[in-house]
């Protein structure tokens, strides 16, 4: 029971309200009953249907009626002809859109929606009628987001729909445009525009100058709300993204215990690496250990290290399992936090590989907007007399992400400023944070 | 309505439970019967925290079991409806808190959620196909408390988990969809079960769950929305496990969870005021044991499971915690 305020009656009330449950319970269990009989001896007609029709619509998260519904149309589907298959499963989206307005967060109603559109439109009914097809069903999506902009369930389904119904993409990326400029505080709308975003990048169906535009839609965000979290958690997925990309490319080859890295700018692995991790196990390098560039690939031996015994047993382990993710932690010179990336087991290559999804475009260009995007941020932390806490935090992690060493006092003050004052709540993350800034940067 | 006074209930509590769907609300409890499985995992899991197993009757939940095993080995929550995985976890809490696995099929029930796995790893709620990485959670707690892991495919299963994780370092229900609390919970314990937590970014996540806390005290399950008992149990519980317990405020959480106390009729509510229900009053207790608020009077909870950590040390289950 979510939300449902506890409201005091008179007796009188109270009275009229359990003979009228009484009587309705009565109902709900004769019907019932008779739906389990029928379920039990496989009877798959119209009275079926009939009876579930009303149990479901007062009551619509009974799974097993769903069930028993889709196991009447696959009897129908061998038995009516096609104009009446449609009519049953236009009926069906009719009765579960009644069932999601008593209950926009039933999960079998949802199925059951999801079920009939698969199965009507494997026979191609989509494009016989409205109620079948994707784009109307789009429709539905749009209709019940208007109703609760924050319903995972609907945002589930939109994806469904999108993917079964091959929807455009670009045109959903506008959707969360839309969205989000009319209320910044909708982290869904934020969360599905990062998956659209990350999806047209990889297929270079988007343009260029994405990054100087997500940071304006950022910034009007959160000049709008400073204290609305949605589009600051936006934004470090964003900057996370961006702080990436400069790693193009990392390939883990267990055989012959090589780790290759590939960089998006000149870069001296030997001058600037503080540590890589392998699954959270340290690789405690030898002193005269040596990343060797070759092409433009920094390769190293993992049989130059100290802790080798240990570092073979994890990716024999790996090798043995066949374990299709391996996690590499890295900590470069030029920031304030390290990059946690999963690399995926390619089967045919047996190889772990990472590429990246994004590109720097133009180096000198992102550094300024990225020192732009600060600016903005300090001042707005100043506007709020250093009280927002969003600000504060965020601009830690810009200052880490452009230069820790030239911010770092500043960082370490806005940090203990958050601990004591500002968001004690959360104070030991602040100093859990304050000394993982110092030792990965010692 | 509303409990400003400190003090836990918990005789109130016990006899809300033990007389819910007696005295309370029939036409509620009726209605909820599509569940019942569940409710009585709730219950007798409650009942156990507070030492106060043996107020319900054994012999008769026994038998409820045994009748609600359908002859594919799957659970369904009560007489004649279908099985299906959430109830199937259910039932396995219940016969191992018990101690009565010997009384269903387990072998039965190993081949059906063994047989629910899909080809990319992911799990089908039941023979219909609704797939959700809470399935994936229902399938590997049960296998797991049934000693029978090696019966799936245990790397495509964690694929397709590690599939549904976001920018934020959460997971969602399918590949793509949003982080929520209650499917981080199931991943998280799922990843914890088949000891991989090293996938999580422990940072990031543990991040995004400590700020989950709002003023009153109590988590949300998503940002920008409301408090919640319950998602203070999936909040905590997946921070428990990731080691990252302290982010948050834990005495804010205490008090924010015992306001949530019907001093009236017992149990607890989502938020206070609102009305109590078995589910709530399981959860804000897991809850409180697991920020040991009342040691004396509680058992210790296990976090990936939500049973007394007892019952999961007798059956030599080792999740790991961070």
């Amino acid at each position: 029971m979510h939300g449902r305020l506890k409201v005091r009656s008179t007796q009188e009330q109270e009275e009229r309200k359990r003979l009228e449950r009484e009587k309705k319970l009565k109902a709900y269990k004769f019907a019932m009953s008779e739906c389990l009989t029928r379920i039990k001896n496989k009877d798959y007609d119209q009275v079926g249907l009939k009876i579930s029709e009303e149990l479901l619509a007062a009551n619509p998260d009974i799974q097993t009626l769903w069930n028993f519904r889709k196991n009447i149309i696959e009897s129908f589907e061998k038995s009516l002809n096609d104009d009446d298959l449609i009519k049953q499963f236009t009926s069906e989206m009719n009765l579960t859109e009644i069932c999601l307005k008593k209950n926009p967060k039933s999960y079998g109603t949802w199925y059951h929606r999801q079920w009939c559109l698969l199965r009507s439109n494997s026979k191609n009914f989509g494009e016989k009628t409205q109620q079948l097809n994707w784009k109307n069903e789009l429709g539905l999506c749009s209709m019940f987001l208007d109703l609760d902009e924050r319903n995972f369930h609907c945002w589930r389904h939109r994806f469904f729909v999108v993917r079964h119904g091959n929807l455009s993409k670009k045109d959903e990326l506008e959707f969360t445009y839309e969205k989000i400029s009319s209320n910044f505080s909708n982290y869904s709308s934020w969360h599905y525009r990062s998956k659209l975003i990350e999806e047209l990048y990889y297929q270079n169906l988007i343009d260029n100058d994405i990054f100087e535009k997500e940071l304006n839609l950022i910034e009007n965000a959160i000049f709008t709300d400073p204290n609305d979290q949605s589009a600051w958690i936006y934004q470090k997925w964003f900057l996370l993204e961006h702080q990436q990309s400069f790693i193009k490319e990392l390939i883990l080859d267990c055989s012959s215990k090589k780790l290759s890295f590939k960089f998006a700018k000149d870069f001296d692995l030997n001058q600037n690496l503080k540590f890589v991790k392998l699954n959270n196990l340290d690789l405690k390098l030898e002193e005269n250990f040596k990343w060797n560039f070759e092409g433009d690939i920094w390769n190293g031996n993992l049989n130059n290290i100290i802790n080798r015994e240990d570092v073979d047993k994890l990716l024999r382990n790996l090798y043995e399992f066949k374990e299709t993710k391996i996690k590499v932690e890295i900590m470069l010179n030029d920031g304030g936090f390290s990059n946690q990336i999963l690399l995926d087991l390619n089967f045919e290559s047996n190889l772990y590989e990472f590429k990246s999804k994004f590109q720097i475009h133009d180096l000198k260009l992102d550094s300024e907007i990225l020192n732009k995007h600060l600016t903005n941020i300090l001042e707005l932390n100043q506007f709020e007399k250093e009280t927002s806490k969003w600000c504060l935090l965020k601009s830690i992690e810009l200052m880490c992400l452009i230069d820790y060493v030239k911010y770092k006092d500043k960082i370490f003050y806005f940090l203990d400023k958050l601990a004591s004052d500002i968001d004690s709540f959360r104070k030991n993350y602040y100093l859990d944070l304050k000394q993982k800034l110092i030792a990965n940067n010692q | 309505m509303q409990s400003n006074q400190k003090e836990l209930l918990i005789q109130k509590h016990v006899d809300f439970i033990v007389n819910y769907g007696k005295t309370h609300d029939q036409y509620e409890y009726e209605m909820s019967d599509y569940l019942r499985m569940s409710g009585l995992y709730w219950s007798v899991t409650f009942l156990d925290l507070v030492k106060s197993l043996d107020k319900l009757n054994k012999s008769e939940i026994v038998d409820y079991l045994k009748r609600n095993q359908h002859e594919n080995g799957g659970f369904s929550p009560c007489d004649g409806h279908d099985p299906h995985l959430l109830y199937s976890l259910s039932a396995v809490q219940i016969a191992i808190t018990y101690n009565v696995l010997n009384e269903i099929n387990s072998e039965k029930l190993i081949e059906y959620i063994s047989n629910l796995q899909q080809e990319d790893g992911s799990f089908s709620g039941d023979c219909w196909g609704e797939i959700d990485t809470r399935f994936s959670f229902c399938a590997v707690a049960a296998l797991s408390l049934l000693n029978a892991l090696d019966r799936i495919n245990i790397e495509k299963a964690v694929t397709f988990v590690l599939s549904c994780m976001n920018f934020d370092g959460g997971f969602g229900c399918l590949p793509g969809t949003e982080s929520h609390a209650g499917q981080i919970y199931c991943c998280v314990g799922f990843l914890s079960i088949l000891n991989r937590l090293h996938m999580i970014n422990v940072d990031l996540l543990g991040w995004w769950l400590a700020e989950r806390q709002l003023p009153s005290g109590g988590l949300n399950g998503r940002p920008e929305k409301l408090q919640d008992v319950c998602y203070s149990w999936w909040v905590i519980s997946s921070l428990k496990i990731i080691g990252k317990l302290e982010w948050i405020n834990i005495e804010k959480l205490r008090e924010y969870i015992i306001s949530c106390q019907d001093d009236e009729t017992g149990g607890f509510s989502d938020r206070p005021g609102n009305m109590p229900d078995p589910f709530h009053t399981l959860f804000a207790f897991a809850g409180l044991s697991l920020i040991k608020a009342f040691p004396d009077a509680l058992k210790e909870v296990n976090p990936v499971f939500c049973m007394p950590q007892y019952v999961i040390d007798r059956v030599k289950v080792k999740p790991q915690l961070l």
